[in-house]
């Protein structure tokens, strides 16, 4: 795990769509790069949506000195419970539009 | 024919069209995050916090505990790389011995399982003989296994000459095995008692 909300996110169905295009392994994994940085930016604003304004800074300075640490998910769900299923939902909705774009290439 | 599409670059334009489409979709994640959240670039620049790196640095250290555990293991799968597997049988065999008090496939199975596992110079004598071995020189004691640390107490050990003239005390004791004769040394023709 390399970012505490990897496990809510899945970049696995992607990656099976990006597979048939029988890409360089570079490019492959270059084109997955770019989607999951798609994917951090969506999540980072729903974060920050969900936690007051003031705690923007704390938590964007303890996610960047560890992100990968579960007490970030812990932290978050003080402020809302159900940021797990926001974050999720938030993900199932960018991973849905990518993958269109992805097939309509095929 | 992924080869040669790769090799003359037909992918490459699906490449190109993918990243520009999913390029897009990034700048605009990114632009929504900076819209919705203005503060967010002086807290950057305030923290030198670049979104990119943070994702790469998470990368980089599930990476890095990946190669640590390899390392780590490497010792282990050194001094562990056939004994785990051939226990098993042994264990199940050991089970079954103990409804039969006298355990002869589980004793052989073990020292023929042994050989390979013998260190150069560590007792090679032993285990080729071990099946030829008499059913009066088996052990007395039902519990043994066999040996487990390289040399069979079947072995005959380096003493008195035995082992050299491929006997033990064993045979030495059997009315049907000749004696060994005097040593060379005390016969008379090395003592100048026949020169008269």
């Amino acid at each position: 795990m390399s970012v505490f909300y990897d496990h809510l996110i899945g970049l696995d169905e992607i990656h099976n769509e990006l597979l048939d295009f029988n890409l360089p392994t570079r490019e492959h994994y270059h084109l997955l790069e770019i989607v999951d940085s798609t994917l951090h930016h969506e999540i980072l604003n729903i974060i920050l949506v969900e936690i007051p304004q003031e705690i923007h800074e704390y938590f964007l300075v303890e996610f960047h000195n560890r992100p990968d640490d579960p007490a970030h998910l812990e932290f978050l769900r003080q402020y809302s419970p159900k940021i797990e299923d926001k974050i999720s939902s938030t993900a199932n909705v960018v991973r849905s539009k990518i993958l269109e774009e992805v097939r309509r290439e095929k | 024919m992924a080869f040669w599409s790769n090799f003359f670059g037909q992918t490459e334009n699906k490449y190109e069209l993918l990243k520009d489409r999913l390029s897009f979709h990034e700048a605009t994640s990114q632009a929504n995050l900076h819209e919705s959240h203005p503060h967010l670039q002086g807290l950057f620049d305030k923290h030198q916090i670049d979104l990119k790196k943070i994702r790469k640095h998470g990368v980089r250290v599930a990476a890095a505990a990946a190669v640590l555990g390899a390392f780590l293991a490497i010792p282990y799968l050194i001094g562990h790389p056939i004994v785990t597997p051939p226990k098993q049988p042994s264990v199940t065999g050991g089970a079954a011995g103990q409804l039969v008090p006298n355990q002869p496939p589980t004793f052989h199975g073990s020292a023929q399982e042994n050989v390979g596992q013998q260190a150069p110079g560590t007792g090679g004598v032993s285990p080729p003989s071990t099946p030829e071995q008499p059913p009066g020189d088996q052990p007395k004691t039902p519990g043994h296994q066999g040996h487990t640390h390289g040399r069979s107490y079947l072995a005959p050990p380096k003493e008195h000459g035995f082992h050299d003239l491929g006997l033990h005390k064993g045979a030495a004791k059997n009315p049907q095995v000749p004696k060994v004769g005097p040593h060379p040394s005390d016969l008379d023709v090395n003592k100048g008692g026949g020169s008269s």
